[in-house]
Parts: structure tokens; C-alpha cells; sequence
């Protein structure tokens, strides 16, 4: 075997295109792929070390450090060659005996069937669920009663029959082991010290308090009564809380979720003198210009958002077709950047000099008529702003008036959003583009300020119970308000939440929260449509529902659910006839009935939003931005949101859009600011800044990243989550403050030292991963959360992972491009050069057909009859959402492995999305993505390597996985071209041991037509055959012919953009096949002659001439 | 010098012959023996409830699909719930000791624990209702039930003998109204010919 060289990057010719996955991959090719090999060595090595058991770890490194030592005396555990012959002849013995007989098994009939639960049919119940102020439609299917995965519904506004990330995992959350089972009471100290401050209390217990509660407030109106809610869609909770506050007119209800649209609503409030819910319609926009931002990861309605923006630019009918352009003005990569078409890093706090600098061209130079706004816009300072980003934005957007968007991100202070909702109206977008409706709660207030007033009451001990319905203040709350501290004085505080978490703890009585799936509720999108969320599980941890105990605390003796939502419904229908019609079609659709209309063309008030930048220039201080005056964004996690899912595994797991890193958060960070700093990647700093405590946080220099801004989320570093959950990440919440919730400016960066960094390992998990460069080296150190030589934080994280190995894979073009050469994926050496990382020019290939001529050493297999099964993926409406990740790990059981095997390079996703930094510079890099799941090759050279036929082809072109067939010999893997298989080196299920450990509750989210795989076997995307399967046996039992789009893959039912589609190859009108036809269309590899099933759209990126340069 | 008897001088013989012998008939006999045709066929466990097949589907001719209801729609062929039992022993044989256990079940609401006899491993995803679909008799696989006074396995459901009708089907198709037909016999349907069924031969035919 000769040995492959790595090749050294040339200097790149004029024009030439890289794709790059890592800066260290862009600097040094031949290091990626050294990297990529020692991953392979490090398998190598475990497979020595038995990684899953930490004490045998360290008995290796004992062993390598004395070697004679092993050789004389036999290692605690091991057996002789004697012994290994005794066991291995009796349990040839047991296993001979065990086959004589299978073990008795029985089956457990109904005693009385429940109707329509047909044993082995799934069932499918509309609801919805609540995320980010938005309501999301979902069908649930249960087996037998028992929900085992979430799908989008097509009848509901905001779904559209797709869903995001949060929706398909919440599946987990569900049976979450960790969940609370029973009501706590808590004491402040001890009975006995070092024991639990809170020991489980019963529900009757919990109930006579919360009545004991309902009863002293109503002898003083609730004066001495406190309730601290989560922002809430629900008509049924608003109506609560209203008849509460009739009630008890003393009683004060405060708001707080850490991440929060106070900045949205303000705004609103300002330009239209009410609380409004904006709805940019993306399809309809030629031109979208985002400020800070994330419109398609985070912000509210990023499902509804991201079918509108991947509908604006799917070109349907190939480069004649109108496609929309995307500008992004944003510090910190996100998904919505890395989908811009021209992307400009400015710290955030910048981004309203932008704006503002904007509109003044917009003004002066294309006659946008600002009235008398535009005076209030004092002069701008344009530094760092490129002179292209103003001109050639404003004439973008003056060119396509009633067709262009403006939207601003969470962060941006309310004027910006003022401003951005004037702008929309004066350039006509308002009413076309964007609508407007009527906010859910118009009574909705500031969150911080909320919980600031919540806090003054309790210091001035003018509250003497506080209720906390949902939520983890103690956690996420501002540092200047000390709020967990002012909890724990408190004489009476009660904290309905799903964990025992940190609040519950600083809390006297804890009560369990039902799940979503649990209990009755109703909620209502951004565009009023309401739909009721029916449970689809008795509460499996005995929880209630927020909405319940309202109306306990409302003084009704025992109420359910089920009827306060009914009673909501009921209010707003005329007769009973009515309400049974209304009600039983409302829970068929999951949609209640449409929701009000949008208000018409909503102008702005020009003079109150030009008063409040008249008043912000005023108050204005920001120095320059600098390495000792750094700015720090925080962001809602694209994973764990605000650190509510932190316990769930699979997000914990999922590879950050960005870094993809896994199990942790880190600091974004430029390379001019790393550099000025003096930190690395797993640097760990210390973030300063007055008013906040102090922060330590792993860096990571991240491609895109504003210079001396820092990136974080939120969410992580949690100490009281659950199993999966503690300790992972770093908490950044203590350097917020009320006054800066969203940017954090005067901060201060210093690099810890090995003493400090010494003071911080209690709160990081200890990780038993290899350190340096090669984790074969065995310099194992299983109870360090740092590496032992650089003393830098291990950061799992994927992006190298999967190499392959530099050829022509996330194909792209510009529009211009496209249009000039339609077939571009085929030819793109014509126009331009395409190199790869090695230097060789990729993509010059045969005219027509990328596949080889030379045909296989064996007889080929005729396709053309029955079904050939294929998929298409289109590359430029991907947004890389990785909803479709999570949606095939639930749908096909594929286990979360943890950070020390993904450090392995063992994760286990079927299908993954590739991220590839595009460009020759390292700091403003484009991206493409790239989701990579098995390609069903109709040559597959995994199956020629197998010796024992456990990797098989099907009729239909199915690269079937026999797993009982499988011995582990991983040659498939190894002869694999895409990467795409996944080995089971552990029992991923359990926590190393038997499944017997793994959880009751977790078992019930298995999918009971798939596979749970053991130990030793290979897997891998298989195109979903349980539901294939189950369309033929369909078909085959009516008789009728399976339609093109009814048997759906997972990963393409969820994914928002509509950018998957499956389907019947042999059919000319499926939209596979018609996808597989365009001109645009390529298969991957397809060089290598393995007849691929996927095929890939080309990337299309509609630049905008006049900026080049910018 | 005679070191060893001359009587050894057979040895080498001895042993080649035995040395053959006893382990082809070792391999032989689990060969035979431990498979599921030995050990499947002829399984005929007590159940907690001494049903009886004979009587119900053969002496009074009730369907199979009285009790199995599911088997035309789903995967699973369903034992009944207690609620269908009752639906006659309600009235009839009200006072049996016999059907003691379905009584308190009903009235319990616990399920009876029937001992599982067709079995099938984990990783096999059989289904019910597309054989039935292609005209696959219920005693094709489960033999004469109305014959069986305790219900014991027929067949061994090994992977090879189901393979061995996915390969050559039509020899196991009937017309569809007979399929729960328990004396029905290839001669009683002259002149019909089985479809085309085209029943997977591939590992994720049932495997996923």
C-alpha cells in the first residue's frame, strides 16, 4: 500500500475559490489531515484503553509509566490463561443451553381497550407547543399511548408541516430522567447538617399551602403577594392572571425570562404607540437586510421565517427565476449570517451607527421620505462602516421598494427597532413585505425592569410570598440585582418548575411542572392564530400545569386543565352546539380557528422616535472599541435556548452551528483580539466589566467574528440541571446587569493562569480525554478538565471530523455565474478556478455525466423496475438549522455519546451538516452547509469490503444494515468515501453498562420500529426503510400505488426550508426525480463511480456586483 | 526394544476413526438438534387461562378475526383484551372456575399475562396485515388452531424457512376470502391462479 502524501497548498491564482473547515485546516492542510488521521489512531488506541471505564484508564497510564511492574504481577482483575479457558467452556455451556429454550416471555393484553389504540398502529394527536412567544403546530404520534416523535402540522400557520430543533427534541425532554416526581418542602438550614435542605412532600401538602396562600391574600387583596411568570401566548393563562389580578388587586404579577423581546415590544411601542407582533413575509422580499439579526435560528417564528426566506430563493425554473438578497450586519456569526449573501462584521453595539447612517442615505440620497426624523439623526461616525455597505445598501433598497425588509434582532436597544419599523413604512414595505398584528398580551411589560421592581419590593419586605411560575431566576437573573440572595430571605416562596433546579433550591416549596405533551393548555402564534394543546400522556412525574395552579392561587378548590381551557374557549362562542363543534375540530386540525386579522400599513411616529435618538446622542458615551474595552454579546443558545433544555443530551451533543463544538459554550473571539490578548483556542479567560461579577470562559477563534467583540450564550455552566446537564459549559449570566442585558461594553479580558484555573475546575466536569495533538500518545488524565501540557479547556468539537479529504463537495456559484454557465457544478474550471485545499483543481469533469466510463468489476444491477429509491438536498435553501439532525437521531434511536467520545471522533449522527468556511480570508469568510447522511450509492464500496454480507444492496437501491450479521471489522467504514457510517464502540444507550441502567422513562422514546443498537455494530442513515416499509405494506394492503411525497424521511419532514425531498426515482413527476434532473444538480463523488442516490443542488449566492470589494 | 504393546499399532487407526467420527456426530447432533425446528416446533406452554382453540375457531367456528381483530390493519395480530372475552362470558358460563382469571382481570383491570408462543426475535419486524394482504392463510404459519386444545407452535419461524416461502411464494397463496379458512386445501381452488406478490428477499425487508 503506498502511502497517501498530503499536498501543500499553492498560492491561490486570481479569483480561485477554498473551502476550509477550521482555521487550522486553512492554515495548514497537511495538519487537518494529520488530525483527521490520529483520529482514526486514537480508536486505534481506545480500543486498547477501554475508554468507557475511567479507573481502568488510569491503571493504564499506571501500566505505560512502569512497565516492568505489569509483567511481574498480574493487574487487579485479570484472569490467567486457566481461568480464561474455564470461563470461556461454561459460557459456551450457558450459551448452548441458552439456545435450547428462549426465556418465557408474556403478553399483556389490555383489560379493557382504550378506543382507537390499535396495538402496533400508531396514532397522531395535533397540539402545539410554546417556544420564543411563538406557537408551534405540531402532530404527535404515539404508540400505544406512549409519544415517541414530533412532526410539524401542515394546517397550522407557523408549521406549515415542518419544525424546528427544540421541537423535535422535546420528545426527550418528555421522559427526561431527571424530571421532579413528587412537591419538595425545603428549610433553610438543615435538620441535620449536611443533609437536603428539601425532602418530597405530598401534593395534598402542597395543595393546603397553595390554598393557605390563596386564603391570606384574599384577606388583604394580595397586597403581600408576588407572582413571578414567564412571558406567555396563552389565552387561557392571560385570562387567569386578569381575573386573578380583579381579584386581588394588590397582588403584582412580574415577568422574566432571561432571554426576552422587551427590546421588540419597546420599540413597537415607540413607533406605533402599541405592542405589536411583526411578521416579515421573506418570500415576497427582493431585498432583506438583518440587523443583529437571527431571524432563522432563535428570534420568534424562525420556522415560519425560514420557509419564507428558503421560498425566496428555491429558483424553481433555474436562473431566470427572482431570487431575494440577504445583508447581514452582525458581530458574532449566526445562522441567519452565515446565509447572507454579504455579511459585514461590526460590534453590536455599532450596528445602530449603521443603521442610523443608512437612513440618512436612504434620506438625502434616494429622497426615502423620513419626515421630520432625518433631523433628528445627528451626524454619524462611518468608521469600520465600508462606504459600499451605504451606498450600495440604500440604492438596493430604494430600487425595490414595497419588496425589501428591514429587521433588527433582539439586541438592538427599542429606537433601532423604531427606526427600522420607520424605515419599513416610508419605503412602502409595511403591508406588503411586512404585517403587523395584534400583540397576544398587550399589557406585557419590560422583563428587567419587571424583575428589578420585583426585587425593590422584596428588599423593602413588602412582599411576603412569592410564587415563581416556571423559569430558572436564580440562575439567569442580572448580577446587580442579587436576586437569589433576596430569594432566600423570603418567608414564603413556591416554585412550579420540571427540575429540581437552582431556584427550586433557593425556594421553600418546590412543585413538579407537567411537560408540554402532559397537560392541557392553548396557545397562540405571532399571527393570533390559536390552537389547543391536548395532552398526549397522563403526567408521568405526577406535574401540573402553570394554568392550574393560577387558578388555585385564584382560590378554585381543585381545577383542571381541561376545563379552564375549555372555559377560555367558550367564552368567545355564542351557543353549546357551537363549543362541541368548535372544540372537537379544534383538536382534529390543532387549529382553533384563524386568528384576527393583520392591522393595515401601520405608519410610524416619526417625531417620538426621532426624540429618542435625539435623547440616546445625548446620553451617549461609548468610547472606541478596544483589547481593554471590549464589547461582549450575549445571544439565546442556538442549543439550550436560555438553559432550560440543558439536561437534554442530544442538544447538549449537537454541534454548534458555527464551531461546532459539543457539550460547551464558548467565547467567540476574532484573530486580531485572540492575538492581541494572548489567547489561543481553550484559553480560559476571566471577563471584567463594573456592575457584573466576573467571568471565565473558553475562547475560540472563530472565523466572522467582529474584532474586540466577544461572542457568548447563554444557557450553559448550569449547576443543578440533571444527570446530563451539570456542569457543562460556562455560565455567563453573572457579567449581565439590567443596564446591559444584551451588550456589555467596558469589558476587560485576562488569561488564567494554571493557579486559577486550578480554582475553577469544581464547576467544569472532569473528562477523561487525551491531551495534545494525539490522543494515542496515552497521556491520559481522566479527572482534568484542561489538558496537561497547554493547560487549555478540552473542547470537543466536530468540524475537522468527517474529512473528506479536500475534494469538490459544497458546490457554489453566484447567480451571475449560474446564469452564464447553468451546468456549473459540472464545469466550473471554465469560468473559474476551483481549487481544493491540496491544490488540485476540482470540478473539471465528462460533459453531462460526472460517473465514470469504465463500468464495475461485477454484474450491475438493473434500477429501472419497481422503486429506486432517492433523495435531493438543495444546497442553497439549507440554512443549517439542524433540526433534521436531531429529528433522525429521535426518529432512528441514535444514542448522544458525550464529550470524551466525540473527542474520540465517535459521534453517532446519521447525518450530520457540514460547515464550510468559503474564501481566502480567514476573517470574513462566506459559508456553505452541506448536510451529509448515507447516498445509498448504487456501487457502495462499503459492501465490497464486508466479509460477513452484514452490509447488503435491496432491489430498490437500499444499502441495507443487517446489525445482527454485523462482527465490527469497521472495513465499510473505512472503505467509506462520504464518512457517513457510525460505530457503536460502547453501549451508547446506557451509561457503559447493561441496559439495565438506562432509565424507565428514557425507554419510552425509543421509536419501536427501529433497532436499538448494541455494542460492535455498524450503522447509518438507512433513507428512514421503517417508514418506507410501512408505505409499501400500506400500499400493498389497499391496493393503491404509492403517491410521490407519502412516504417522508425524517430529516426532510422536519427540515424548515423545505430543502430535502425523497422519493421514487423511477418516477419522471417526483420531485426527486425532477430535482435530480436540474441543471444546477450534482451527486457527490459521483467522480469515484459509486452512483450516488443523493444528489446535491448547488449552492447559489446572489452577490450584489456593485459591493465587491466591500 | 518394544517400548509400547503391539496392540497399540491400531491406535493411529483407532483414533483417526474416532477422532472423525465423534465430532461429525456431535456437529451432526446440534446441528439437528439446536435449531428452531427442534426446538420451536412443538412448544405448547400452560396458560393462565386453559383456552381452547379446538372449541372456539374448530367446534363453534368463529373467525379468527373475532378475537384477533387487529390482524388486517397492523403488524400486530393482537391477543384480545379481556373486554372481548367478556363480551360473551359475560352471559355465557358466567360460573366457570376456568374462567376465573379473565373475571378478576376484567374486574382488576390488570391484563391476563398469555405466554407468548410464536416467537419471533427482537430484530425481526414481521407484519400481520401484508401477508394477509398477499393471501397468506392464518394455518400457513400457525397450523390447524381450531384443531389444538392448548394453541402450541407448528412451525419453526426461522429465518430460513420464512425465506424459503419469500423465494417461491405461491405455493402458500390462497384467494383471500379463505384466508382464515382452516380446512381450505390448494385443490379447492381450481382455476385460480395467485398473483404476483414479490415479497422482499432483502435484509431490510424486516430488518431495520
Amino acid at each position: 500500500m503506498s502511502r497517501r502524501e498530503p499536498h501543500v497548498l499553492p498560492k491561490p491564482e486570481d479569483g480561485a475559490k477554498v473551502f476550509w473547515k477550521s482555521l487550522g485546516d486553512m492554515e495548514n492542510p497537511a495538519g487537518a489531515q494529520k488530525r483527521a488521521e490520529s483520529e482514526e489512531s486514537a480508536s486505534a488506541a481506545a480500543r486498547e484503553a477501554q475508554p468507557a471505564d475511567d479507573a481502568r484508564l488510569v491503571r493504564l497510564r499506571r501500566a505505560k509509566d512502569q512497565p516492568s511492574a505489569v509483567a511481574q504481577e498480574p493487574r487487579e482483575g485479570s484472569i490467567g490463561r486457566r481461568g480464561f479457558m474455564f470461563f470461556a467452556g461454561a459460557s459456551a455451556a450457558l450459551a448452548a443451553e441458552g439456545c435450547a429454550r428462549r426465556p418465557v416471555e408474556k403478553i399483556m393484553p389490555y383489560s379493557k381497550a382504550p378506543e382507537h389504540v390499535l396495538p402496533g398502529v400508531s396514532n397522531h394527536y395535533a397540539t402545539v407547543r410554546q417556544f420564543r412567544g411563538e406557537a408551534i403546530g405540531i402532530v404527535v404520534e404515539s404508540h400505544e399511548g406512549r409519544p415517541t416523535k414530533i412532526e410539524g402540522n401542515r394546517e397550522h400557520p407557523s408549521s406549515r408541516g415542518a419544525t424546528d430543533l427544540w421541537s423535535q427534541s422535546a420528545i426527550f425532554e418528555l421522559y427526561d430522567p431527571d424530571r421532579s416526581a413528587t412537591p419538595m418542602r425545603g428549610t433553610r438550614v438543615p435538620a441535620t447538617p449536611g443533609t437536603s435542605t428539601h425532602q418530597p412532600a405530598t401534593w395534598n401538602e402542597l395543595d393546603a399551602v397553595v390554598a393557605d396562600i390563596a386564603r391570606t391574600a384574599q384577606a388583604d387583596g394580595g397586597a403581600k403577594l408576588r407572582l413571578l411568570v414567564e412571558p406567555t401566548n396563552s389565552p387561557t393563562f392571560i385570562r387567569l392572571r386578569d381575573a386573578l389580578k380583579a381579584k386581588l388587586p394588590q397582588a403584582k404579577i412580574h415577568v422574566w425570562s432571561s432571554v426576552n423581546d422587551a427590546n421588540v415590544r419597546e420599540g413597537a411601542r415607540l413607533a406605533f404607540g402599541q405592542a405589536v407582533n411583526v411578521i416579515p413575509d421573506y418570500a415576497q422580499a427582493k431585498v432583506i437586510v438583518a440587523l443583529d439579526s437571527d431571524f432563522l435560528g432563535t428570534e420568534p417564528g424562525m420556522v415560519r421565517a425560514t420557509q419564507g426566506f428558503s421560498a425566496g430563493r428555491k429558483l424553481p425554473n433555474g436562473a431566470t427565476d427572482p431570487m431575494s438578497r440577504l445583508y447581514v450586519v452582525e458581530p458574532t456569526f449566526t445562522n441567519t449570517g452565515m446565509n447572507a449573501d454579504h455579511r459585514l462584521r461590526l460590534a453590536a453595539q455599532d450596528v445602530e451607527r449603521y443603521l442610523v447612517a443608512l437612513a440618512k442615505e436612504l434620506a438625502d440620497k434616494h429622497a426615502v421620505d423620513l419626515g421630520g426624523l432625518a433631523a433628528s439623526l445627528g451626524k454619524v461616525d462611518t468608521t469600520g462602516i465600508p462606504d459600499k455597505w451605504l451606498t450600495a445598501v440604500a440604492k438596493e433598497l430604494a430600487g425595490a421598494r414595497a419588496k425589501s425588509i428591514l429587521v433588527a434582532g433582539i439586541r438592538q436597544p427599542a429606537r433601532v427597532h423604531a427606526l427600522v419599523h420607520a424605515l419599513n413604512a416610508a419605503l412602502g414595505n409595511a403591508g406588503h413585505t411586512v404585517s403587523y398584528f395584534p400583540a397576544a398580551d398587550p399589557l406585557e411589560s419590560d422583563e428587567a425592569a419587571s424583575l428589578k421592581a420585583l426585587v425593590a419590593d422584596m428588599e423593602k419586605s413588602a412582599v411576603g410570598t412569592l410564587v415563581i411560575l416556571g423559569g430558572n431566576p436564580v440562575y439567569d437573573a442580572p448580577a446587580d440585582l442579587k436576586f437569589a440572595e433576596r430569594l432566600r430571605a423570603l418567608g414564603g416562596s413556591l416554585h412550579l418548575s420540571s427540575h429540581v433546579n437552582e431556584t427550586s433550591e433557593a425556594c421553600l416549596w418546590h412543585a413538579p411542572r407537567a411537560h408540554e405533551l402532559e397537560a392541557w393548555g392553548d396557545q397562540r402564534a405571532l399571527d393570533g392564530t390559536v390552537a389547543i394543546q391536548q395532552p398526549l400522556i397522563a403526567p408521568l412525574f405526577s406535574g401540573r400545569s402553570d394554568i392550574e395552579l393560577l387558578a388555585r392561587l385564584a382560590g378554585d378548590s381543585a381545577p383542571k386543565g381541561f376545563d379552564l381551557v375549555q372555559q377560555t374557549v367558550r367564552g368567545s362562542l355564542s351557543s353549546a352546539q357551537a363549543m362541541t363543534r368548535t372544540w372537537a375540530e379544534a383538536l382534529k386540525k390543532g387549529v382553533l380557528g384563524p386568528g384576527p386579522k393583520a392591522y393595515g400599513p401601520m405608519d410610524a411616529r416619526k417625531t417620538e422616535v426621532g426624540a429618542a435618538f435625539t435623547a440616546a446622542a445625548a446620553a451617549a458615551k461609548a468610547g472606541p472599541l478596544g483589547t481593554d474595552n471590549l464589547e461582549v454579546t450575549f445571544a439565546a443558545c442556538p442549543k439550550l435556548y436560555d438553559g432550560r433544555y440543558a439536561n437534554n443530551p442530544l442538544l447538549l451533543e449537537l454541534p454548534d452551528p458555527v464551531n461546532k463544538v459539543t457539550w460547551d459554550n464558548v467565547a467567540c473571539i476574532s484573530k486580531a483580539t485572540a492575538q492581541a490578548l494572548g489567547v489561543d483556542n481553550g484559553s480560559v479567560v476571566r471577563l471584567t466589566r463594573s456592575g457584573g461579577q466576573p467571568v471565565e470562559i473558553a475562547v475560540w477563534i472563530t472565523p466572522g467574528q467582529a474584532d474586540n467583540s466577544i461572542g457568548v450564550v447563554l444557557g450553559w455552566g448550569r449547576q443543578k440541571a440533571g444527570r446530563y446537564g451539570d456542569k457543562h459549559g460556562f455560565d455567563v449570566s453573572p457579567l449581565r446587569t439590567t443596564d446591559a442585558m444584551w451588550i456589555a461594553t467596558g469589558v476587560k479580558a485576562a488569561k488564567l493562569n494554571v493557579g486559577e484555573l486550578d480554582a475553577i475546575k469544581g464547576r467544569l466536569r472532569k473528562v477523561g480525554m487525551a491531551a495534545g495533538e494525539s490522543p494515542a500518545a496515552g497521556r491520559i488524565r481522566p479527572d482534568d478538565p484542561f489538558d496537561v501540557d497547554t493547560h487549555a479547556y478540552k473542547i470537543s468539537q466536530t468540524q475537522e471530523h468527517d474529512s473528506m479529504e479536500g475534494r469538490p463537495l459544497a458546490i457554489d456559484a453566484t447567480l451571475e455565474e449560474y446564469k452564464k454557465q447553468a451546468f456549473f457544478p459540472y464545469f466550473p474550471a471554465r469560468d473559474r478556478k476551483d481549487i481544493d485545499l491540496h491544490g488540485r483543481t476540482i470540478g473539471v469533469r465528462e460533459s453531462g455525466s460526472p460517473d465514470p466510463t469504465t463500468p464495475p468489476l461485477w454484474p450491475q444491477v438493473d434500477y429501472s423496475k419497481g422503486h429506486k429509491w432517492g433523495m435531493a438536498i438543495d444546497l442553497t435553501s439549507c440554512t443549517g438549522c439542524n433540526a433534521c439532525v436531531i429529528a433522525c437521531q429521535i426518529e432512528n434511536n441514535v444514542p448522544a455519546v458525550g464529550k470524551e467520545q466525540i473527542w474520540r471522533g465517535r459521534e453517532m449522527y446519521w447525518l450530520r451538516v457540514d460547515r464550510y468556511f468559503v474564501g481566502l480570508d480567514p476573517n470574513d469568510p462566506q459559508i456553505a452547509f452541506q448536510p451529509v447522511a448515507c447516498v445509498q450509492c448504487e456501487e457502495a464500496p462499503c459492501e465490497n469490503v464486508c466479509p460477513v454480507n452484514a452490509t447488503e444492496h435491496s432491489p430498490e437501491g437500499l444499502n441495507d444494515m443487517a446489525y445482527n450479521r454485523c462482527i465490527g471489522t469497521r472495513y465499510c467504514a473505512n472503505n467509506c468515501p462520504y464518512k457517513v457510517r457510525r460505530f457503536n464502540f460502547l453501549n451508547y444507550h446506557t451509561s457503559g453498562g447493561t441496559y439495565d441502567d438506562v432509565p424507565e422513562t428514557e425507554k419510552m422514546h425509543y421509536n419501536p420500529n427501529v433497532t436499538v443498537r448494541m455494542r460492535g455494530v455498524m450503522e447509518k442513515c438507512t433513507y428512514c426503510v421503517q417508514r418506507i416499509q410501512e408505505g409499501k405494506i400500506k400500499s400493498k394492503r389497499t391496493g393503491e400505488p404509492i403517491k410521490d411525497g407519502s412516504i417522508v424521511s425524517a430529516c426532510q419532514q422536519a427540515c424548515p426550508a423545505g430543502a430535502i425531498v425523497f422519493g421514487d426515482l423511477n418516477d419522471p413527476t417526483s420531485a426527486v426525480a425532477k430535482w435530480r434532473a436540474k441543471d444546477r444538480s450534482y451527486r457527490l463523488l459521483a467522480e469515484l463511480g459509486t452512483h450516488p442516490r443523493t444528489s446535491y443542488l448547488g449552492k447559489i449566492r446572489n452577490l450584489n456586483s456593485e459591493m465587491e470589494g466591500a | 526394544m518394544q517400548i509400547f504393546p503391539r496392540s497399540l499399532n491400531k491406535l493411529p487407526l483407532l483414533l483417526g476413526g474416532v477422532g472423525t467420527i465423534v465430532p461429525a456426530l456431535l456437529i451432526g447432533a446440534i446441528w439437528y438438534y439446536l435449531t428452531p425446528k427442534n426446538f420451536q416446533v412443538g412448544y405448547s406452554p400452560t396458560q393462565p387461562v386453559p383456552y381452547s382453540h379446538r372449541l372456539h375457531a374448530g367446534q363453534m367456528g368463529m373467525d379468527c378475526r373475532y378475537c384477533h381483530a387487529n390482524v388486517e390493519v397492523s403488524a400486530k395480530a393482537m391477543i384480545p383484551p379481556t373486554q372481548v372475552c367478556m363480551g360473551c362470558h359475560s352471559m355465557v358460563k358466567t360460573d366457570s372456575a376456568r374462567l376465573a382469571p379473565v373475571r378478576a382481570s376484567w374486574e382488576s383491570g390488570k391484563p391476563i399475562e398469555w405466554v407468548q408462543v410464536h416467537k419471533l426475535p427482537d430484530h425481526a419486524y414481521f407484519d400481520h396485515s401484508a401477508h394477509l394482504a398477499a393471501g397468506v392463510g392464518c394455518a400457513t404459519c400457525h397450523g390447524r388452531v381450531d384443531e389444538m386444545e392448548t394453541l402450541r407452535a407448528e412451525t419453526p419461524l426461522s429465518m430460513g424457512w420464512c425465506l424459503d416461502c419469500h423465494r417461491d411464494p405461491k405455493p402458500n397463496l390462497r384467494p383471500k376470502d379463505q384466508i382464515t379458512n382452516m380446512n381450505w386445501k390448494p385443490e379447492m381452488a381450481q382455476g385460480w391462479t395467485p398473483p404476483e406478490v414479490n415479497p422482499p428477499k432483502h435484509c431490510s425487508g424486516c430488518h431495520r
